[in-house]
């Protein structure tokens, strides 16, 4: 069987067509995933939510062909929502994002390379720059997986990369007597 | 301003584009039994899904459902009824309750009603900002805020603020914001809650007004209100301790603690003959005799000298017994030196073999100098190094000083690795004909010992 055969079938409720199906697509599945995670664990749960929806959805695709686009827009929504999740479960995460202000330098901040800093970026910002710089994509790839103009896909980016801090370096208040030292805070990352 | 930020992008591109070999690395190892058992596992769980999702239809019997989810949920955050009645009194606190349920202190003064509501504004342009209440202390101040207008959602991040007193002058202490980016912002909240957490520096006192500024879009906005310094005087317990530990050979004496509703100050002094300096106390904490764990948020001062820590405050909870635990210190040895040749980029003396220089970049009137120190373990991580003294002195070889420049106190980017992390610091000097090798004295570099303390402070 062809790709879209598989994909047909997959829509008419072939498990194995899907599974066989998926399988064309599990490594650009997990790259997305973990290139917007970060980690294993949470790649791979994403990448079984999206197979989850794609299963409840599947009759919501029409044209075979672009199942892959289709599962990969899945993922992406799975991948944003996500984030939402963690935020709400893990409170930790609020101390990482704590910007520190008016001379006081944060540990935590300061440990904040280019990769923790992305993750900080709002959803659709940390989105966009993945797939960009991540994954090589193309704004206009990305304007169609995202369904937004290509105009808004640059925007975006460029708003991120304004907020990504100046070569991934933080400000410390330098040395003073009312600075803060000691670094007992929020300094566990994953 | 426009070079700067495209310098700036420029940079973040190249960053982006160095951490993106990283994931690639990372992608490699493709975990591929995992991976599979993912997918069947997603399978399953649509097919499941599915089923439930025709049933929702059905009838209300869902709505009922998430309702009373809703109501468990809420009632996972930890507050008491003293706090629900706190809630219906300020109208718009609630939305706080998240932000400060990461802070036990907050949380915990909260649950006492130990909160001064005000509920003053400032409105221009379609721009509204509203302080909605007050936590201080004799040492700490926070302001709950709201910020609401065009644009503003409960995505925005309020950078620009300041604090002063009713007389206008800027508060002086460690003054911090929380900022959390939130979800989707398409589901937004036209709202931001926020707080602003001031830390008063030693012995000054929290202002009888306070003038609050914020910027939300191209608006300022200013509200002020009163701090009723009644809510809390006297509620302040000062435990003289004078009692001395040892780490590795270097003694330590904790002074006093003083404990308030928002903090417990503990000053800790070290011992001025001590061989070596002292650069942190890892894991620092205080536990009480219910095995409940204070931990701290950092401290004023230095180490090496005295220092004042800030922990979570027990005030509410009244333990009978405090002790200070710690399980080691990072510490490094005095008078070294470290000795470039910046024209060759060469490392010619270093303390550690894992510090040199890595990096020399014209950056228009000065050298930007990168040092690299590399191979750190986790517990040499929780420390960002100040290599050299903060606008300290440089030696060139005909023994003429030069100055570090100022650049807003040190930069520096750490990379966590599997192990610890690779810390990257930066450090400016004038851009100048040079006798090589440039001779830098070290403040302070990787080094540890591990050694648990336990110091009774009450």
């Amino acid at each position: 069987m062809e790709k879209d055969e598989y994909a047909s079938a997959a829509i008419k409720g072939d498990e194995t067509a899907l599974l066989q199906r998926i399988e064309m697509d599990k490594q650009q599945l997990y790259a997305i995933a973990y290139s917007y995670m970060r980690n294993e664990d949470d790649a791979l749960e994403a990448v079984q939510e999206t197979v989850c929806r794609v299963w409840v959805k599947r009759r919501t695709l029409r044209e075979p062909q672009f199942f892959s686009t289709w599962m990969i827009r899945i993922l992406i929504r799975v991948c944003l929502d996500a984030r939402k999740k963690r935020q709400r479960e893990w409170p930790l995460e609020r101390d990482i994002g704590r910007r520190e202000r008016l001379g006081q330098a944060d540990d935590a901040a300061e440990r904040l390379d280019i990769a923790a800093q992305v993750q900080l970026l709002p959803p659709k910002y940390r989105m966009v720059v993945t797939l960009k710089y991540y994954r090589d994509m193309t704004i206009t790839d990305i304007a169609k997986l995202l369904e937004k103009p290509e105009g808004t896909i640059r925007t975006w980016l460029n708003k991120a990369l304004k907020t990504l801090r100046a070569d991934a370096t933080m400000l410390e208040g330098g040395e003073r007597n009312d600075g803060w030292r000691g670094s007992e805070y929020g300094t566990k990352r994953t | 301003m426009m070079a700067g930020e495209e310098a700036n992008t420029e940079r973040n591109e190249r960053s982006l584009r160095a951490d993106r070999e990283r994931t690639e690395r990372e992608l490699l190892q493709l975990p591929e039994e995992a991976l599979d058992t993912a997918i069947r596992n997603g399978l399953s769980m649509g097919r499941s899904r599915a089923i439930r999702g025709r049933r929702g239809k059905i009838g209300i019997g869902t709505l009922a459902a998430a309702m009373s989810m809703l109501l468990l949920l809420t009632a996972f955050v930890k507050v008491s009824p003293a706090f629900a009645s706190i809630v219906r009194d300020i109208p718009g606190l609630g939305g706080f309750v998240e932000l400060i349920e990461g802070d036990k202190s907050l949380l915990s003064a909260v649950n006492n009603e130990f909160i001064q509501p005000v509920n003053a504004s400032d409105e221009k342009n379609g721009y509204k900002l509203t302080v909605e209440g007050i936590l201080a202390d004799e040492g700490r101040l926070i302001i709950l805020y709201t910020g609401e207008g065009p644009g503003i959602t409960d995505q925005s991040e309020i950078r620009d603020f300041k604090l002063m007193d009713g007389g206008g002058k800027d508060v002086i202490g460690g003054i911090s914001t929380s900022f959390f980016p939130g979800g989707d912002e398409s589901e937004a909240k036209p709202i931001i809650h926020n707080y602003v957490d001031v830390v008063m520096g030693e012995g000054i006192p929290i202002p009888e007004r306070i003038r609050f500024a914020a910027r939300l879009g191209d608006q300022w906005l200013e509200v002020a209100f009163p701090v009723e310094h009644e809510r809390f005087s006297g509620m302040s317990d000062t435990i003289r301790v004078d009692r001395s530990f040892a780490i590795a050979g270097q003694r330590f004496t904790v002074t006093d603690a003083i404990i308030t509703p928002l903090q417990v100050k503990l000053t800790i002094e070290s011992d001025s003959a001590n061989a070596k300096r002292s650069n942190l106390l890892i894991d620092i904490a205080l536990v009480d005799e219910m095995g409940r764990k204070y931990t701290s948020r950092g401290g004023l001062g230095e180490l090496d000298g005295k220092i004042t820590y800030l922990f979570q405050s027990s005030y509410f909870e009244k333990p009978k017994r405090l002790t200070l635990v710690a399980d080691g210190l990072l510490l490094s040895e005095r008078n070294k030196t470290f000795v470039i040749n910046t024209d060759r980029l060469a490392t010619l003396r270093t303390p550690d073999g894992r510090m040199r220089l890595e990096e020399v970049e014209d950056v228009g009137d000065s050298l930007k100098l990168t040092i690299l120190v590399d191979g750190l373990n986790e517990t040499e991580t929780k420390l960002g190094y100040d290599l050299f003294k903060h606008k300290g002195a440089f030696k060139d070889a005909s023994g003429q000083t030069h100055r570090l420049l100022d650049r807003d106190g040190i930069k520096r980017s750490i990379r966590n690795t599997e192990t610890g992390s690779t810390h990257l610091i930066y450090y400016f000097i004038p851009k100048a004909d040079y006798k090589q090798p440039l001779t830098f004295d070290i403040k302070q570099y990787p080094g540890y010992a591990l050694q648990e303390v336990s110091v009774p402070i009450k």
